[in-house]
């Protein structure tokens, strides 16, 4: 290498040194959003089965599936003018101020967090069921590991292998619904007299019910989060994350059909993996590999989504001074968020050691919840504050107010489905958020420059 | 020691490969790079509405 080529390389580092670069397209949006929700269709979502039986599941999933076209509308019109990492924190920056900006922060870099070390401590027991020698521990720190360093290394590669592993994933799916054939009553494997068992526990089984649906979308909204590394924000995030979200709604509704078809109802309540049970049931070995790859992939494309966004989160907050500013560092060769990757992996691994998959995973699903509240909320003070006209959307959601309002009352639901069950987890969260929100006011907020903190020059908002 | 043992042992050794390269350049990067080169800056850029977009 000569000394020229060095010199020039070192010059164009040092010129975006410290800056994020736009590389990604709608396919690394819908690669990051179907890459970490895929997983909930895998495992999770069969809980809704428990609740409400297999009548009580296909309503929540699709009245969840409407929290997240909500979710997503809101979620894309704001993204869209705000072409900065950090997704909902940093519309809560803008709309909310620092205080609900750092909870919100925060809550990202938990929900991704703990959802990352859910995915591989799943990895890890996949992998002790292929024979029980194989140990999980060794297997969730190599997930994790390499996972990282591919984090590490660059956005780009990062979620374009994400979009081949999620699309083979999704595609078995596909390949157990032809498997069934599904199309044919006589030759048919699906139980269709049984498909439907009723209301096990009632209405207030679908109300349980909701709290898991939100396994069949968790994580979508996470798109907005890579907003400052498209390489057009206001055509990429719609694009990627509308069809993203169609995906989801067309594999969750496939997922209910072939498992509930396929499975007993009392038995796919229970069920660990029930796409894999599924397979199973079918005595096709092909099938049965199929679901078994499609598992680990779905797993390994949600860890490595969730490593990216809660990076993404915890830069954005210390560049905007919120937490100290050392972690707002960028790669100046690989153009990541390099120590905040770094520095959110040991806590992954924590996590991944505790071994307690419920746990975690119900800390990430709560601490989404309380954002998609927030969501439904900042919704609509954005349209108060920036009124069609006053700002260029890049997308703007129709029928306003009605996909705030659903926000707020179904994501106001899921949160007290999740008090009937786990109301020791809810209270634990509000606790934990309190103290966290305590810090900030008393040690953290008088080293937060405002300069820094708001970057984008909008019009003054309408009524200030 | 049966291939299910030497397996294991090998995500470890894969794993402790890993994570030193990452450390390794971590730190290489903190000490060679000034903080201000490192720093997160952000450029405000107009949105783009048209979907033309543009390689950064």
């Amino acid at each position: 290498m000569s000394e020229e080529f060095v010199s020039i390389s070192i010059q164009e580092e040092q010129q975006t040194g410290g800056r994020l670069i736009k590389v990604l397209g709608p396919v690394h949006i819908w690669a990051l959003g179907v890459g970490i929700v895929l997983v909930g269709e895998f495992m999770g979502w069969n809980f809704t089965i428990a609740k409400g039986g297999t009548l009580g599941s296909i309503i929540a999933c699709w009245l969840i599936g409407l929290l997240y076209v909500s979710l997503i509308m809101v979620n894309t019109e704001i993204g869209s003018v705000i072409p900065e990492a950090g997704g909902q924190y940093a519309m809560a920056k803008y709309l909310m101020g620092p205080l609900a900006a750092f909870n919100v922060g925060v809550m990202i870099v938990f929900e991704y967090t703990m959802l990352e070390a859910a995915d591989s401590l799943v990895v890890g027991e996949l992998m002790h069921s292929l024979n029980p020698e194989l140990q999980p521990l060794p297997w969730i720190i190599l997930g994790l590991a390499i996972l990282t360093a591919l984090n590490y290394r660059g956005v780009y590669a990062t979620l374009t292998v994400n979009f081949v592993i999620t699309a083979i994933a999704y595609v078995t799916i596909f390949i157990l619904l032809f498997a069934t054939q599904f199309w044919s009553p006589d030759a048919s494997l699906i139980n269709f007299p049984d498909l439907m068992s009723g209301l096990p526990y009632g209405w207030l089984g679908i109300l349980g019910a909701l709290q898991f649906g939100i396994w069949f979308y968790l994580g979508i909204e996470g798109t907005a989060l890579t907003a400052e590394e498209c390489r057009s924000t206001g055509r990429s995030l719609p694009v990627g994350a509308m069809i993203g979200m169609v995906s989801l709604l067309i594999g969750a509704t496939i997922t209910w059909f072939v498992c509930s078809g396929l499975v007993q109802w009392e038995v796919l309540g229970s069920s660990v993996y029930p796409l894999y049970d599924a397979a199973l049931a079918t005595n096709y070995s092909f099938v049965i590999w199929a679901l078994f790859v499609g598992t680990i992939l779905s797993c390994l494309a949600s860890a490595n989504g969730c490593i990216n966004d809660s990076s993404r989160g915890w830069f954005s907050m210390a560049r905007d001074t919120l937490i100290p500013r050392w972690f707002g560092a960028v790669h100046p060769k690989y153009h990541t968020p390099y120590r905040a990757i770094v520095f959110l992996a040991p806590i992954a691994i924590s996590f991944g050691f505790t071994g307690l998959l419920d746990q975690v995973i119900t800390f990430s699903i709560i601490s989404g919840t309380i954002i998609y509240v927030l969501m439904g909320y900042m919704g609509l003070k954005f349209r108060q504050m920036y009124p069609l006209g006053t700002i260029e959307r890049g997308y703007t959601s129709p029928w306003h107010p009605f996909p705030s309002v659903f926000l707020l009352i179904l994501a106001i639901l899921v949160l007290v489905a999740t008090f009937l069950g786990y109301w020791i987890n809810l209270l634990a969260a509000f606790v934990f958020y309190n103290i966290c929100s305590i810090w900030f006011v008393f040690h953290r907020y008088k080293f937060v420059d405002p300069h820094t903190l708001i970057k984008a020059h909008w019009p003054r908002p309408k009524g200030y | 020691m049966s291939i299910w043992s030497l397996m294991n042992y090998a995500a470890w050794a894969v794993s402790a490969v890993i994570y030193f390269w990452l450390l390794k350049d971590f730190f290489k990067t903190n000490r060679e790079y000034s903080e201000d080169v490192l720093m997160g800056t952000y450029v405000e850029e107009e949105v783009d509405v048209t979907g033309e977009g543009g390689q950064g």
